[in-house]
């Protein structure tokens, strides 16, 4: 495999180059700049919990603790565009990162889909994540890129297909039970507790959409 | 100091230029497209085809046609049905031929084109091992991964196993580089609380109590000693991805052992990176068994073999012939 004399320093170089946009694009900069508007409460809970580790040995109160973490990230974020600007092309058409935050955050209060069929007036639970019995199409929901449809580490928004996931999954319920007559597709938010909690919070219904026969038929644009 | 410069760049150069037989990128080619294929099969064994590669006009989820721009595959093709099933039928057939080493880096290049054009129908679908695999597609198109077990081996010397031409060893070099970047920034991007001791090590039970990724029932786990195997679960994970760069140290010791003095002896000689490597195979393997990730545990262990010098994998082949051959490492 040997060529050209210089090809292997131009090789080398490359490579060098490489490793080094990898390494520049895995520094985990802060992605967003915090506005104005948001710095009051921007991740309040976690600088509460931090000042409260550490603010013993810092020369601020807990609201100037804040400011000084705020004004470091966005100087970071700014740093960070700079850093990154010359190997964002390729991370950005390979829709790609070299920032892995695998379970990064663990969801405290996790959602289980949960798909019900109006049957000879009576709604019918056909699909319930991890319930032995209620587990119509359950290789399909799990499936990581059907679930990416519906799924979210967002607490107050559903996945951005959620409308066509939803109405998708109508579709599929009207096709296996002909005998139902509206469907409905929601998320169960439990709350989990560690073992040395002992509040009991009741799980709450979010995003249910309702189908009859014919809405289910449709797509809208949105 | 222009000598010094100088020196330290002819000894880049000279890594950068290693060579070794094809066998280890071969193993790894193997085992990713089997990954990604088995995906495309289990994609068309779920009646997902057209769902996931349409656009919800035609029955699918994407909404490809209100992107703008459109994405390059809804300009140059109609979407509907057909569209979906070629789609998808390109991407099983390039996982094919690059499983069986044809036309390889050609299969690589078809491959990430279709997947990338692929996620911008469906950017929801696409999860981390998704884009860990269009880095090492990149990387197959480059290196010679075909130069064993292939297809392409085969023609080039008419044995599917190669004739063990060595070929630059930089692709595998950047394996081991993309795995400890991968563990390293996962470990240090763990920002949520319950990974570290003020969140009490719970990140593992809340990960195993979120229906849509568990795949079993774990309630069980809120009682001792479980919950206890979880924090423990929860702390070694942090700690061997925090601390995978080390394996690098413990790499470089083995090329260069007078850096590494007694210590560097002691972990080459007992082959101490393989610690990482262990239980990285053994979280792999539970994540595969108890959480619903598809093809993320096995296509992670797939990279494995990279750590295995092709030399080794002679020196393995022997012993399990009978054989007793000197063992070198790389």
């Amino acid at each position: 495999m040997t060529g050209h004399p210089l090809w292997s320093h131009v090789r080398a170089a490359f490579l060098c180059l490489v490793v080094a946009g990898n390494l520049l694009y895995a520094v985990p900069f802060p992605r967003k700049h915090v506005e104005d508007d948001i710095r009051d409460e921007w991740r309040s809970d976690d600088l509460d919990m931090w000042y409260r580790w550490i603010g013993g040995v810092l020369p601020y109160d807990r609201p100037a603790f804040g400011e000084v973490v705020i004004d470091a990230s966005n100087a970071l974020h700014d740093l960070g565009q700079l850093v990154h600007s010359p190997v964002k092309p390729f991370f950005r058409t390979l829709r790609t990162t070299q920032q892995w935050g695998l379970f990064g955050i663990v969801a405290e209060a996790p959602e289980a889909l949960v798909v019900e069929a109006l049957i000879e007036g009576e709604w019918v639970e056909i699909e319930r994540r991890l319930h032995p019995e209620h587990d119509w199409r359950d290789p399909v929901f799990r499936y990581r890129r059907v679930r990416g449809t519906w799924d979210t580490v967002r607490k107050d928004k559903p996945a951005p297909l959620y409308d066509a996931f939803c109405r998708w999954t109508a579709q599929l319920a009207f096709a296996d039970f002909p005998r139902a007559t509206r469907v409905r597709v929601s998320r169960h938010r439990s709350f989990i507790m560690a073992p040395w909690e002992h509040e009991v919070i009741e799980p709450k219904v979010v995003n249910d959409q309702e189908f009859t026969r014919e809405q289910a038929r449709l797509w809208v644009v949105r | 100091m222009m000598q010094r410069l100088k020196r330290a760049w002819t000894g880049i150069v000279a890594f950068w230029s290693e060579e070794e037989p094809a066998t280890s990128l071969a193993i790894v080619r193997i085992g990713l497209a089997l990954c990604w294929l088995y995906d495309m099969l289990h994609i068309y064994d779920l009646g997902l085809v057209v769902p996931l590669f349409a656009p919800e006009e035609v029955g699918g989820l994407s909404h490809a046609y209100l992107r703008d721009p459109l994405p390059l595959w809804a300009r140059l093709v109609p979407q509907g049905v057909e569209s979906a099933a070629a789609l998808h039928g390109i991407m099983t057939l390039t996982s094919l031929s690059l499983l069986l080493g044809f036309f390889t880096r050609t299969s690589a290049a078809v491959l990430l084109v279709a997947w990338l054009q692929w996620i911008q129908l469906l950017p929801t679908g696409d999860r981390g091992i998704d884009q860990l695999s269009r880095h090492m597609l990149v990387l197959l198109m480059f290196a010679p991964s075909g130069h064993a077990m292939a297809v392409d081996a085969w023609r080039r010397c008419g044995s599917w196993w190669g004739d063990g031409t060595p070929v630059p060893s930089w692709g595998r070099k950047l394996i081991i580089g993309q795995m400890v970047l991968m563990y390293f920034t996962a470990g240090v991007l763990k920002s949520g609380v319950t990974w570290w001791p003020m969140g009490g090590y719970a990140a593992l039970f809340f990960a195993l109590h979120d229906p849509s990724v568990a795949a079993y029932d774990f309630t069980w786990t809120r009682a001792q000693p479980w919950f206890f195997f979880t924090q423990v679960g929860t702390a070694v994970t942090v700690i061997y991805q925090v601390t995978y760069p080390l394996t690098l140290v413990l790499l470089l010791w083995r090329r260069r052992p007078a850096w590494g003095g007694r210590i560097g002896r002691f972990c080459t000689r007992w082959r101490v990176e393989w610690a990482w490597l262990l239980i990285g195979a053994w979280f792999h393997v539970t994540l595969g068994v108890v959480m619903n990730l598809g093809i993320f545990p096995w296509a992670m262990l797939a990279l494995y073999p990279a750590w295995v010098a092709p030399s080794e994998w002679r020196w393995l082949v022997d012993r399990i012939r009978g054989q007793r051959a000197p063992a070198t490492t790389a």
